[in-house]
């Protein structure tokens, strides 16, 4: 009962400094921010520790054997050599460890991308424009959007233009108007992230409403 | 080239100790540099200069320096016979080498030219006709002019020519007494001058007259026998007029009939010689009124210069001459003696004639001796005559525009040369030039104009503003959180990937393994705990799976905790028995891709070191395919799209359900659509559609509807007033500005 109180009036606490934002920059905000930053600092650190080095790097060379500490060795050593990138006069000794991992994460990274969102996304498009969807009002016409969203939104950063007679610089007609379309489509696209946003920022504050609503007993 | 000296006629180089040019004769160095400058200029103290010796050395042969020394010998005593009252001469050449030459006699062997011989052959013959009176050698010794006046360039002819053939025929004049060369000279040069104005010719021949004048008559030189052995009629033909007593004829004189009729027999003064013909003669020149003057006669009053001033009278008038056949005349004639050894001139041929006598027609090149052609230099390759045409070229720009013939016109010199060529500095500037120099103008002003700077009472309406939406939402929701009103009723119509996420959940074989994704940040827990709750509860309702918590989150692992204590409180889950924690998985995609590949080697121990592989939780579990589903939980577009990519190819026929937060909902709707999810719960609006599948638990959306859909309203009231005042304030200024 004590600890939950406490907890809960430091979550209190930190709420109120966090939400005086709103009247502008303030110490509490300030103070709150540290706390949470050092908070998590140190939570992760552990963490590291805790879940990552102990258990997969120390351990096994403590315990483990002859060939799982060679197997550890080469992690070892490029963990090292990337701890030279905090010593500057050594810090390019930790460039090997360093594009191995850029150049390992750039690899998975491509390779998920091309094979997990767009030759997927690319068949999905096509898809849409299938005869059986097209048979039903609201496929045609969902089809048809995504159609004309890809194509006008395309358009849309089609930036090619011509210096007219007059010295303005415009681009093709055509283009001019299927940009336009594309620049309504972007528009509910931007609208859209700006409303879930704003809908996750106001589902959270509805939490801690009711979280201070509990604690004070209202809720 | 440092002993270089660039000839300021031609321009073309020549040694430094060469005294005239190589190239057009030009002399190059001054007589003052060549003789010194307080020695008087005479060819016998000529070798005494420095200069003079030094150049001889270089440039004067020996036969040369020889014959000069002779002159100078033969000067003293020549200079002798000049010194009794006699003003001293002006050498008679001092500006070439041939000036030691002038009182040296001329070698019997050499080549003279034809017309030269016609001038000076009476005295080589010695003949008694060819000695002029004492007066006119005084006379015309004393009117000898120096070289360099001699030649003038109002003679009508090039001055270069005229000096060639003059100097030419200077030294035969040594031969027959400086009187008799001086004398041929004047005739020469009074010949020359018969096309020019004679009120011009040789002023200087005029001062010497007066000289002559008020000097003593001076004794006859030995030899020369004043007008001895001179016919009369050839006086008369010289133009001496009548009345002289020393030059009246006698009448024992042989005249020849033809000569009767002509006009200086009749006693009247003969002043010029039929210019057809052009043969020079003493009447032409100003010596004749030397001759008036040495008379006793005024020279303004004597008949010869009333004569001239009259006009001309010539001796033979040309139509006589056309009428006679002068063949015959010459064949009747009785000669005299002394013209018997002389041949016939061939008068006839207008090139026989001397330079002087050729009149409208160019001079043609003297026929030089063959010792003066060795000194002669060697003719160069470049056309004298197109050198001085191109010398006289007028220079039409810079700074010596106007001039002409100032710079040598050197050879090659209007071939192209390493000067760039000029090019025309106007623009050639098109109408789209233009457009886009006004383009650039207009851009380059818009930069420099300044921006109004926005008052402090706008930041303040700014600051007033964010209070007032602040103080609304919160005092709106807050009362609402508060009373506890439900007002406004869960969505009816539940989204399709949400139903396709229930249908996947519900599919799901009882007491399955199950492997839950905590990726979102502690942050979004109120809205991930609300949304993913319905879901989760109705899983571990219908299902009982044995999950397998994990995350790429460092904080993954105490938010799956408190999850499962908070929301899934009532399921009673327990960690070890119903759950396992894997932990934290790093990485990022690369330990999301090793976990996907190989989930025992990627976490073998679980967050708290234990074996979870082995625990009653994961029994059978060894690879991603053989977890029954994968519920991703997730606030980020990027963690869910590394899930679906990376477990694209080793998921195999598990679902993958994605809980996501509003914001990253639309985002990963897409691989919905596609078929990589098999359902999407996105937000509190998607939860609601599970919750109400799930009989409305655990009732978290519930909870926070009412206040959800009021700041939704608020929200959209807040931005339509804000888009209807902004339109406002924007008319506003419109009709300010038309105003």
């Amino acid at each position: 009962m004590t600890t939950d109180f406490l907890s809960s009036a430091a979550a209190i606490l930190l709420t109120v400094m966090v939400l005086s934002y709103l009247v502008g920059d303030n110490p509490a905000f300030r103070i709150a921010v540290h706390v949470f930053v050092g908070v998590t600092a140190g939570y992760v650190a552990a963490v590291a520790w805790w879940q990552v080095l102990l258990p997969d790097l120390i351990l096994p060379l403590v315990v483990g054997s002859a060939a799982t500490r060679a197997m550890l060795a080469v992690p070892l050593l490029l963990s090292g050599l990337l701890l030279m990138k905090a010593w500057p006069p050594l810090s390019r000794l930790g460039a090997p460890a360093m594009g191995m991992l850029v150049g390992v994460a750039a690899a998975v990274a491509i390779g998920g991308a091309i094979q997990g969102t767009l030759f997927p996304q690319l068949q999905a498009t096509l898809e849409s424009t299938d005869p059986e969807r097209l048979g039903s009002l609201e496929g045609f016409v969902n089809s048809a959007l995504v159609l004309v969203g890809l194509i006008t939104s395309l358009a849309y950063f089609q930036f090619s233009a011509s210096v007219k007679a007059d010295g303005s610089v415009r681009r093709l007609g055509l283009i001019e108007f299927v940009a336009a379309i594309g620049a309504v489509f972007l528009a509910i696209t931007l609208g859209v992230l700006f409303a879930g946003a704003y809908s996750a920022a106001l589902t959270a504050l509805i939490e801690r409403l009711h979280f201070l609503a509990s604690f004070i007993g209202l809720g | 080239m440092e002993d270089a000296v660039v000839c300021p006629n031609c321009g073309e180089q020549n040694p430094a100790d060469m005294p005239f040019c190589q190239h057009c004769q030009w002399r190059l160095r001054t007589l003052e540099a060549e003789w010194g400058t307080d020695q008087e200029v005479r060819p016998s103290n000529a070798p005494a200069s420095p200069q003079r010796d030094k150049s001889e050395d270089a440039s004067v042969p020996d036969w040369l320096r020889a014959s000069r020394s002779q002159a100078s010998h033969d000067s003293a005593a020549f200079g002798g016979r000049l010194e009794a009252g006699r003003q001293p001469a002006a050498p008679p050449s001092d500006d070439d080498l041939l000036a030691g030459l002038a009182q040296q006699d001329q070698p019997q062997d050499e080549e003279i030219p034809d017309w030269v011989a016609r001038i000076v052959g009476m005295s080589e013959s010695g003949s008694p006709g060819q000695a002029p009176s004492s007066e006119n050698e005084s006379e015309l010794l004393e009117g000898a002019p120096p070289a360099d006046q001699a030649p003038s360039a109002e003679h009508g002819i090039g001055q270069e020519e005229s000096q060639s053939w003059a100097r030419d025929s200077l030294p035969l004049a040594t031969d027959i007494g400086p009187q008799e060369g001086a004398n041929r000279y004047a005739d020469a040069m009074g010949t020359q001058e018969s096309g020019t104005e004679k009120s011009e010719i040789n002023e200087w021949l005029r001062n010497l007259d007066a000289a002559a004048a008020a000097s003593p008559e001076p004794p006859a030189g030995p030899g020369l026998s004043a007008s001895e052995n001179v016919p009369t009629w050839v006086r008369r033909m010289t133009g001496v007029p009548d009345g002289q007593p020393q030059e009246t004829p006698g009448p024992a004189d042989p005249v020849p009939d033809w000569l009767s009729g002509s006009p200086g027999r009749s006693g009247e003064p003969v002043s010029a010689p039929p210019s057809s013909l052009g043969i020079p003669t003493r009447s032409q020149g100003r010596p004749l009124e030397a001759t008036d003057k040495a008379s006793g006669e005024a020279p303004a009053q004597s008949a010869t210069s009333a004569a001239i001033s009259r006009g001309v009278v010539p001796a033979f008038p040309l139509e006589d001459i056309q009428k006679l056949d002068v063949d015959a005349v010459f064949a009747s004639m009785q000669m005299p003696v002394w013209m018997a050894g002389v041949n016939p001139p061939e008068a006839t041929s207008v090139s026989d004639l001397p330079p002087a006598a050729q009149e409208e027609e160019p001079i043609a090149p003297a026929d030089l001796p063959s010792w003066v052609r060795a000194m002669r230099p060697v003719v160069s390759g470049v056309d004298q005559a197109a050198k001085l045409e191109a010398d006289k070229h007028l220079e039409g720009r810079g700074p010596l525009l106007g001039l002409q013939g100032v710079l040598p016109a050197l050879p090659g010199a209007a071939l192209p040369s390493g000067r760039p060529e000029s090019h025309s500095m106007k623009l050639d500037v098109s109408e789209r030039h233009r457009a886009h120099a006004r383009l650039l103008e207009s851009m380059i002003a818009a930069e420099t104009q300044p921006l109004p700077l926005q008052g402090t009472g706008q930041f303040r309406s700014h600051r007033m503003l964010r209070w007032a939406i602040s103080a609304i939402l919160v005092v709106g929701l807050g009362a609402n959180v508060l009373t506890g009103a439900r007002n406004f009723p869960l969505p009816a119509g539940v989204p399709n990937e949400s139903i396709a996420g229930i249908q996947a959940v519900e599919s799901l074989p009882p007491d399955a393994t199950v492997l839950a994704v905590f990726d979102y940040e502690p942050a979004t827990v109120g809205e991930m705990e609300a949304t993913a709750a319905s879901l989760m509860h109705h899983l571990l309702l219908l299902k009982h799976p044995r999950l397998a918590v994990i995350s790429t989150s460092p904080t993954g692992s105490a938010l799956a905790g408190r999850f499962l204590a908070g929301a899934l409180a009532d399921r009673a889950y327990m960690r070890g028995v119903h759950y396992v924690d894997l932990g934290y998985l790093p990485g990022g995609l690369a330990g999301v891709r090793s976990f996907a590949q190989n989930p025992t080697a990627a976490v073998p121990l679980g967050a708290s070191s234990e074996q979870v592989w082995d625990s009653s939780v994961l029994l059978g579990t060894r690879r991603l395919s053989d977890f029954a589903a994968i519920i991703l939980l997730t606030d980020s577009l990027e963690s869910g799209r590394v899930w679906i990519e990376q477990t694209a190819a080793t998921r195999g026929t598990s679902p993958l359900v994605m809980v996501a937060s509003a914001q990253a909902g639309p985002m990963l709707l897409p691989y919905f659509d596609s078929g990589q999810a098999d359902g999407l719960i996105a937000g509190l609006n998607g939860a609601a559609g599970a919750e109400i599948a799930n009989n409305g638990l655990p009732g978290l959306v519930r909870r926070y509807w009412d206040a959800y859909s009021l700041g939704l309203y608020l929200a959209a009231l807040l931005i339509t007033l804000g888009s209807t005042w902004h339109v406002g304030i924007g008319i506003r200024e419109r009709r300010a500005e038309t105003a």
